[in-house]
């Protein structure tokens, strides 16, 4: 029987890189004056202070066929995910957040300054994109000799958002951590992820995060 | 015996996990257990039967997840009827088939939530929500419930929409139980107390908490409970903390220890007991066995006065309650221009403002003549509990407005007001039983205001006997004697004063008061208003409406909170008088050296207060106008240039735009004559999308260059857009969606516009969107970014920025 877990890190294991901040407020490798590097930085105290990093996994078999990939639970035939899971017996599901006060901070922000808001924004991308990588750095670990593959969220390459259901319904994430989808299969709170991570083979090392596996080479985030 | 004399005479016995049970029984991960009902149902039958033998006088159907969202009868699948009759069914065999013969045996109707958040911070409207939960509570009663048990709830509003469909689809008893966190939170921020006191005023029968928690993390929090609720309080926890083993969920804590733990929740008060996730027939059993000889805590009234938000509660009689008056467009020419804009950021501006300022709970006035105010004091009141956590007092003469408002309040709310006229009480006091609420009662009736502190008693005793007439308590009440100003009767504030004690002896009743008034007519108001606030906060008063921006308002505050021996150590005015030196301190050497580039400079480099200061000195000689078109659009000009060259970011577009407008509000203080407000744009996010940070950022853009920005929000139906662009007659739409699942929607609102408003120009943008999508849904104009934007307002409108 599969079971899902909840994970909980405190805002010290979390790290809210500046330089991440300053990628998702697109000013590439540009380094900010006085005024905006201090209103980042208060940016990132405050949502370091209200943030709540939780999240649900549930290991799954899973089984490759050409482009159908099969969890057991649910199926799919998309060519990116069979393209990322090829090789891999087993994968993780899981739903990562930053909480619901978090998403009434942006709110708040959005209300009182607009510049806030498009800092606090791009802090809250940076804290749930370093959680996500900090739970994969840690499954890596829990994983050995294995190695795990990027991980790969509903709506990446040909995999339809309409994923989103299914995967959050297996998470049991509204429960769980809190995390709804909307009429239009968004997740409230914003800063959030879902995403299946491969259980790879030994031996076959992926970066988590690298840009030159994308082929999107005009994206302003590219680093 | 019917199911409230069980709880009234004894311990009441619910279930436990089901989850459990049905996984054991391969139910798997994502599978909807509902349908078991209909395709397994010997196992829920089984189920059903073991609790009932176990000893539960109580049992749940298993229609945690039956709403319309899941079951919605196309494609094959099941209605909620259809779940709900075959869930009710299994449980009515079951308790046929039980050992013990049918006596004192229910059937509860469980209602969970639905999955989805609701507005403002998720896109479900309270009204749907309540259709959804009503849809189940209706086809509950039909197949012969005895209770609804409302459960595993992890926000307030959700749990409130769930109680008033049960309250308006059922004479059932309602159990309510939310879900907290080791720190006594719902997911979604509200305390134990603020959940008591929204709950007791909606009229739940039981109140309580299960799930996610074991019984020890429980037991720390059962007396926070117990402290406030005069309501038959419930615990279901689970069997402890789970972990996994081997992929199995394995529960910490064994039936014995439960049942240890579960004899001490009784003796603190716990009366409706059962288990959740992990706990298993075996548990009750025990449970039963352990306790069904205790006589458990006698439930008794608290009398307190309380208001709710969706996150805390605040109790009056303890310090006094300083609420905020500033959401009121009375003699406020800037604020009635907003209401009238339906500029709701504005009066979200000001709500936050006095939270900063050290306000408790926000009053909420937006009556105008000419507006449609039940439409937009809910409004207001939605869009406020998205961002500002302050319970509210909603301030409205309306009673077709503050129904509205009362309804969908996150909370219990202040209810500002009744009075001692027939009328007033008769459409009041129905409000108040139904939703809940702290009612501020006005001494004063058709007869006008007494003049003696015995008159207004009076006054006050007829309401409370009207009041309790309607199962109103005097705890609901609170009493406003009157300010009326000295300048035209000296004795007036004497009066006032004399009659908070006498209400307080007579009554037991706390009394509320508007005091500003006391000052009108007379110079420097605030030494009046304020010294008088202290007069009477020593007599008693628990809580006053007050301009919290006022200086001395807040010095009388906390000199009396340290007088009155409520500040321990004197460190809350320590704090205070600290941050008021550090504030005049930073006044006086506001000669700080000037910005090198003057104001222009200031803009550029985004600094707000610079620019404010040095518009507000160069206003001094300047003319307005010349400030502006020398100093601020040039500034602009600068950055929006430095923009389209990526010389300069969005976040510093952005703090340059503020800074502007900052400069600009100095300036239009300099001209108050102005019209101040060039040509109006409609804004919005289109239906179906959430993200509201491109659209805010165009808005900042365009009130700098003079727009009048009329902001839809986000999540807007076409239809709304249109009717803006109607009713403020705009040249031009602008449209952003971040989706490309929004993008047909926002081609949908495209072609209503071009149906509806046929010379309306429309620019789109967002993410998504690119030159070919903008042309294929038929915009007028794509905008890469703000700035575009921005031009394009200017080629409509042939203005040269």
């Amino acid at each position: 029987m599969n079971t899902v877990e909840l994970i909980e890190l405190s805002a010290q294991e979390v790290e809210i890189p500046p330089q991440a901040v300053r990628r998702y407020l697109g000013m590439g490798r540009h380094r900010p004056d006085e005024a905006l590097q201090s209103l980042v930085e208060q940016c990132v105290e405050e949502f370091r202070r209200i943030a709540r990093y939780r999240a649900c996994r549930l290991v799954l078999p899973v089984q490759v066929e050409g482009e159908k990939v099969d969890f057991g639970l649910f199926a799919l035939s998309s060519r990116s995910l069979s393209k990322n899971l090829a090789g891999c017996r087993q994968a993780i599901l899981f739903a990562a957040t930053t909480g619901a006060e978090g998403e009434r901070l942006l709110k708040r922000a959005a209300v009182t300054s607009p510049a806030k808001g498009v800092v606090l924004d791009a802090v809250g991308t940076a804290a749930i994109e370093s959680f996500c990588d900090t739970l994969c750095r840690r499954w890596a670990e829990e994983f050995k000799p294995h190695s795990l593959r990027p991980r790969f969220s509903p709506g990446y390459g040909d995999v339809p958002l309409e994923l989103q259901k299914t995967l959050l319904s297996c998470l049991d994430s509204s429960r769980k951590i809190g995390i709804t989808l909307t009429g239009s299969l968004l997740m409230i709170p914003q800063k959030s992820v879902s995403a299946m991570v491969g259980i790879g083979t030994a031996g076959c090392e992926t970066n988590l995060h690298d840009c030159q596996l994308c082929d999107k080479t005009d994206c302003p985030f590219r680093m | 015996m019917k199911v409230l004399d069980c709880v009234k005479k004894g311990i009441f016995y619910l279930d436990g996990g089901t989850g459990t049970l049905l996984q054991e029984r391969g139910l798997a991960p994502g599978e909807l257990p509902e349908l078991w009902n209909l395709t397994r149902p010997e196992e829920i039958i089984a189920v059903g039967k073991a609790y009932y033998e176990a000893g539960s006088h109580g049992v749940c159907t298993n229609t945690f997840g039956a709403n319309a969202l899941k079951f919605d009868g196309k494609d094959g699948r099941p209605t909620v009827e259809d779940v709900v009759f075959a869930a009710v069914d299994c449980l009515k065999k079951a308790r046929a088939s039980a050992e013990g013969g049918q006596e004192n045996k229910f059937i509860a109707l469980d209602v969970g939530p639905l999955g989805r958040l609701f507005a403002p911070i998720g896109d479900l409207s309270f009204e749907e929500g309540v259709e959804l939960f009503a849809q189940v509570i209706r086809a509950g009663v039909k197949a012969g419930v005895d209770l609804v048990l409302i459960e595993t709830m992890n926000d307030s509003y959700e749990t409130k929409a769930a109680v008033l469909a049960a309250k308006e689809n059922s004479n059932l008893p309602v159990f309510v139980s939310n879900v907290y966190d080791e720190s006594g939170h719902l997911m979604t921020g509200a305390s134990p107390e603020a959940m008591v006191a929204m709950l007791e005023g909606l009229g739940a029968d039981v109140i309580g908490l299960n799930c996610s928690l074991g019984p020890r993390q429980m037991l720390q929090l059962l007396p926070r409970f117990a402290a406030c609720s005069s309501t038959p309080l419930l615990v279901k926890p689970n069997a402890g903390l789970p972990r996994s083993e081997g992929g199995k969920a394995v529960f910490d804590v064994t039936p014995s220890e439960f049942v240890e733990l579960m004899k001490e929740m009784v003796g603190q008060g716990a009366r409706v007991v059962g288990g959740c996730c992990g706990t298993t027939p075996e548990y009750i059993r025990g449970l039963v066995a352990a306790t069904s000889g205790l006589t458990p805590v006698e439930v008794t009234p608290k009398r307190l006065s309380v208001v709710s938000s969706y996150t805390h509660a605040v109790t009056f009689g303890e310090s006094p309650v300083l609420i905020g008056e500033r959401i009121n467009p009375t003699g406020k020419k800037r604020f009635q221009e907003a209401l009238r804009n339906r500029d709701i950021g504005y009066v979200l501006k000001e709500g936050l403002a006095q939270q900063e300022q050290g306000a408790h709970v926000l009053d909420v006035n937006v009556g105008l003549p000419e507006i449609d105010e039940p439409a937009l004091l809910a409004d207001c009141v939605r869009e406020l509990q998205g961002v500002c956590n302050l319970p509210l007092q909603l301030d409205t003469s309306n009673p077709a407005a503050m129904e509205r408002a009362m309804r969908i309040y996150n909370g219990k709310p202040m209810v500002n007001s009744v009075n001692g006229s027939a009328e007033s009480m008769d459409a009041i006091f129905p409000l108040v039983k139904k939703y809940g609420g702290l009612v501020v009662c006005l001494t004063l009736d058709e007869q006008g205001i007494p003049e003696t502190p015995e008159g207004r008693l009076a006054v006050a005793k007829k309401i409370a006997q009207r009041a309790a007439e309607y199962g109103i308590g005097i705890h609901d009440l609170i009493f406003d004697p009157l300010a009326l100003t000295i300048s035209s009767d000296a004795k007036a504030a004497q009066v006032t004063l004399d009659t908070i004690p006498l209400i307080r002896q007579e009554l037991g009743a706390r009394c509320s008061l508007g005091v500003s008034n006391i000052s009108f007519g007379l110079p420097h108001r605030d030494f009046i208003t304020a010294t008088f606030f202290t007069m009477a906060l020593a007599q008693g008063l628990a809580a006053a409406i007050i301009n919290p921006y006022s200086a001395e308002m807040l010095k009388a505050y906390h000199s009396y909170l340290a007088l009155a021996g409520l500040d321990p150590n004197c460190s809350a005015y320590i704090q205070f008088a600290q941050n008021l030196t550090a504030q005049t301190a930073s006044a006086s050497t506001a000669q700080r050296p000037p910005v090198a580039e003057g104001l222009q400079g200031a803009i550029i480099r985004g600094l707000q207060e610079d620019a404010s200061r040095l518009a507000r000195e160069a206003l001094a000689t300047a003319e307005p106008l010349t400030l502006i078109n020398e100093e601020i659009v040039p500034a602009l000009d600068v950055v929006g240039q430095g923009f389209e060259n990526k010389t300069v970011f969005l976040p510093q577009l952005l703090m340059s735009a503020e800074a502007a407008k900052a400069a600009f509000e100095e300036v239009r203080r300099a001209m108050p004559a102005a019209e101040g407000s060039g040509p109006p744009v409609v804004l919005a996010t289109v239906k179906g999308d959430i993200h509201d940070i491109g659209k805010n950022i165009v808005k900042a853009l365009l009130e700098n260059y003079g727009y009048r920005v009329v902001d839809l929000g986000r999540d807007v139906p076409a239809q709304k857009v249109v009717e803006a662009a109607q009713e403020h007659k705009v040249q031009l739409v602008g449209l952003s969606a971040l989706m490309t699942t929004t993008v047909p929607s926002m081609a949908e609102t495209i072609a209503l516009l071009r149906k509806e408003c046929p010379g309306c120009k429309v620019v789109v943008g967002g993410a998504v969107l690119t030159q070919e999508y903008a042309d294929q849904i038929g915009a007028d104009r794509y905008a890469r970014n703000a700035m575009e934007t921005v031009r394009y307002a200017g080629e409509v409108f042939s203005r040269k920025d």
